[in-house]
């Protein structure tokens, strides 16, 4: 019995520190993700600047490229690009493939696409470059949030773990 | 009395004093006094029994 109740104790512990430490992860995953994104979004600028392949070929390469969500995003957009326009390709993409990108991310990224194919090459570049500052101050935001949460919940997540498990001995 | 019931509000006491301090280090000053106040109210709920007898003591001693 005392055997039992030691184990469901430890157990307490143990989920509580997870719970903390995939709070923390989710706010470093984000600023790797941006930082990934922004890569993406630069190599997409020079396949548009300096070689005329189709927007389909140019994201087979990113994808490639890449790791991690966001090569998955790029993956997903390739097969949505079959069956339907760029736009629509994008935002069922972003719906559906799952990051750790806040909402605000995502719309830089839907209203990027929303011009990508309409204009000459100078005016998709010139997109292209807004859309990686709007992301660079993201980054810098993200990097902010970070620094602050993600000690935060690591520790939050050990000590309540802690608490609960004195309160419950 | 049982002897671990000092023990235990002790290891509480330490642990809420650690939880207020990474709190308010990170700018959340009214969480952190939320967690006071619950380490406070935990604290509470295991001590009353032992205040009750205490009082009961009292009243038999004085014939109250």
């Amino acid at each position: 019995m005392l055997v039992i109740k030691y184990i469901s104790i430890l157990l307490v512990f143990v989920v509580t520190f997870l719970i903390g430490y995939l709070l923390s992860k989710k706010y470093t995953n984000r600023v790797k993700e941006l930082k990934e994104l922004q890569i993406a979004l630069e190599l997409l600028e020079n396949k548009i600047k300096y070689t005329y392949e189709p927007i389909k070929e140019i994201f087979l390469q990113i994808k490639q490229m890449l790791v991690g969500p966001i090569s998955n995003i790029f993956d997903s957009i390739v097969n949505n690009l079959d069956n339907g326009n760029v736009e629509q390709a994008f935002s069922k993409t972003l719906t559906n493939v799952k990051t750790n990108l806040l909402k605000e991310d995502i719309e830089i990224i839907v209203n990027l696409s929303k011009v990508l194919g309409k204009t000459e090459t100078e005016g998709q570049v010139n997109q292209i470059k807004l859309a990686n500052s709007f992301i660079k101050t993201q980054i810098q935001k993200a990097e902010k949030e970070e620094e602050k949460n993600s000690k935060l919940y690591k520790t939050l997540g050990a000590t309540v773990g802690l608490t609960f498990v004195v309160i419950l001995i | 009395m049982d002897i671990n019931l000092l023990f235990k509000i002790a290891a509480i006491g330490i642990l809420v004093a650690v939880l207020h301090q990474v709190l308010v280090r990170a700018g959340r000053e009214d969480q952190a006094m939320m967690t006071t106040l619950a380490g406070l109210v935990i604290v509470l709920t295991m001590v009353i029994k032992e205040i009750s007898t205490l009082f009961n003591t009292v009243r038999t001693i004085f014939n109250l």
